[in-house]
């Protein structure tokens, strides 16, 4: 992608740039103020998979480090070329972060990692911890055809679910994945959607009737609940 | 500050862009390399990179104007001025890759809160690069610095304000000559710098090196601070208290980990050919090997 070509040389620009130089923080703030809407415009051409960080984020962080290189520009053309530049590296480094740590998100710290589990904490007994093992094996094949994304994010439920006895919320779901907020609804709801219409066509759920409803407003699994058909029982606990 | 109905956006931000205006237009952060540098660079109306490329460019005519090449390299003439260039290179490298991490620090510096906690990361992590080391060595052995033990949490490990009141101050130059010092005088220890095929002659004049001695052992200096100053950088990222965001934390972490990469490849590229440049001079022997490291 090229970056927009740079306006003719503004005296106004220029102007500013100079008083910018010579250390008066208005004008580079006047001068900012130039900048943003063709820098969002420009910041808005690139993909954001994550959904984390808007284009006025992007902007902010440009103009930081513009007033750091402010003493090598030479004119206003020069700054603004310098400033599609810093654009370009920063959406291209967000989208390098995307893939790197989608897969290998960071802890909140260090500390965790060095604790032993917690045993105050209310965990399923080790059988039905067992049972959720299995039925977590056998629920991840079912979210192959939803693609190689929604894949994992499914199988990371279920683990999240084995070992915490509920799914992740959206909000979990959004930072653990880098996510915007409605991707991840999306993702859930595609997910849990498709694990019940498989269910159903091997007859293991009854028809598509009030008991989606359930799903969806308790988004839990009890699988220590009977096979029945009783009304708010959990539907994927009868494998 | 701002006055009112300025341009400025908002307060969080202006403070900011207000701390990176000052922290850009000082040059209390900058290396006495790149000082020496800047400063001649603003009087021969140069950047630094040409300066010293000049000084490199300058070093070696007048080795080959002066002194008899082919005497003093034997096997290769020439060629053997090649273990200039890994030299440049690194150099070069070292002074460029000084003012990204300085920049970096700087942005990160001015995204956490206002506060002495952020100069004191500051000053820990970043003044090794440029400032030096402080030895608290009175607090190691158990005693008070004006009235605060070592256990007070925030005291600025480095500080830069009368360090002598703290410890023994390592300046960066001050390690750098003791460097050069250990070089020079490991030249006339006999047998330390062989000579081709094991003799014992010293052939190689490094009184017209005075500069690219001088930077190299400058740069060498960083690469050791280098890595604490990496550590700075991470246990920020990783940190629990602190008001970095989570993708600010990443970024942090990206760049950490291509600059530990970038100095790697390049330090061991410029090794690799400053290898390959003695043993053409010296010979391919087990001496290569040993000063390979």
């Amino acid at each position: 992608m090229t970056h927009p070509p740079p306006k003719a040389d503004d005296p106004e620009d220029d102007r500013l740039l100079r008083a910018a130089q010579s250390g008066n923080l208005e004008a580079f703030a006047a001068l900012s103020q130039r900048l943003r809407p063709a820098l969002l415009r420009y910041a808005d051409t690139f993909p954001n998979p994550a959904a984390d960080a808007d284009g006025e984020d992007l902007v902010q962080e440009t103009l930081r480090r513009l007033i750091l290189d402010l003493e090598i520009i030479r004119d206003a053309v020069h700054l603004r070329r310098r400033a599609y530049q810093i654009v370009k590296h920063l959406t291209l480094d967000r989208l390098r972060i995307f893939n790197n740590h989608r897969t290998d998100p960071l802890p909140e710290s260090f500390e965790p990692l060095d604790e032993l589990p917690n045993s105050d904490t209310s965990s399923p007994s080790e059988e039905l911890q067992m049972s959720l093992t299995y039925l977590a094996a056998e629920l991840k094949p079912l979210t192959r055809p939803l693609g190689e994304l929604r894949h994992r994010v499914a199988c990371w439920m279920l683990d999240d679910f084995v070992a915490a006895g509920e799914f992740p919320s959206v909000r979990v779901l959004a930072a653990h994945w880098q996510l915007g907020h409605g991707t991840a609804a999306d993702y859930r709801g595609q997910i849990l959607d498709r694990w019940q219409r498989v269910l159903g066509l091997y007859g293991l759920l009854p028809a598509r009737n009030g008991r989606q409803q359930a799903w969806r407003s308790s988004d839990q699994l009890h699988p220590q609940s009977s096979c029945g058909g009783k009304p708010g029982e959990s539907p994927a606990a009868t494998p | 500050m701002p006055s009112a109905g300025s341009n400025l956006p908002g307060d969080a931000f202006t403070e900011q862009l207000t701390a990176l205006q000052t922290l850009g237009a000082s040059r209390f952060h900058h290396h006495f390399l790149e000082r020496f540098l800047e400063r001649l660079g603003r009087w021969l109306h140069l950047p630094w990179w040409a300066v010293h490329a000049l000084l490199y460019a300058l070093t070696l005519g007048l080795f080959a104007a002066f002194a008899d090449v082919h005497a003093q390299f034997p096997r290769t003439g020439y060629v053997g001025l090649l273990g200039f260039i890994p030299e440049y290179i690194f150099t070069t490298f070292m002074l460029w890759h000084l003012r990204e991490c300085r920049r970096q620090a700087f942005l990160v510096f001015a995204q956490l809160p206002p506060g002495p906690e952020r100069l004191n990361w500051l000053r820990r992590y970043w003044a090794p690069l440029h400032w030096g080391w402080v030895i608290p060595w009175r607090r190691w052995m158990g005693g008070s610095v004006n009235g605060r033990s070592r256990e007070d949490e925030g005291t600025p490990f480095y500080p830069v304000a009368r360090p002598e009141r703290l410890g023994v101050h390592l300046p960066a130059w001050g390690v750098t000559i003791l460097l050069l010092g250990v070089f020079y005088a490991s030249l006339f220890w006999p047998g330390l710098h062989p000579g081709p095929f094991g003799t014992r002659d010293l052939r190689f004049p490094h009184e017209w090196c005075v500069y690219t001695d001088l930077a190299k052992t400058a740069m060498i200096v960083v690469v050791l601070a280098h890595f604490w100053a990496l550590q700075g950088f991470v246990r920020l990222a990783w940190s629990p208290a602190n008001s970095l965001s989570r993708s600010r934390r990443l970024a942090l972490l990206a760049f950490s980990r291509r600059s530990a990469l970038r100095l790697g490849c390049v330090v061991g590229m410029a090794t690799g050919l400053w290898f390959f440049a003695y043993g053409l001079d010296h010979g391919f022997t087990r001496w290569s090997w040993w000063w390979s490291f």
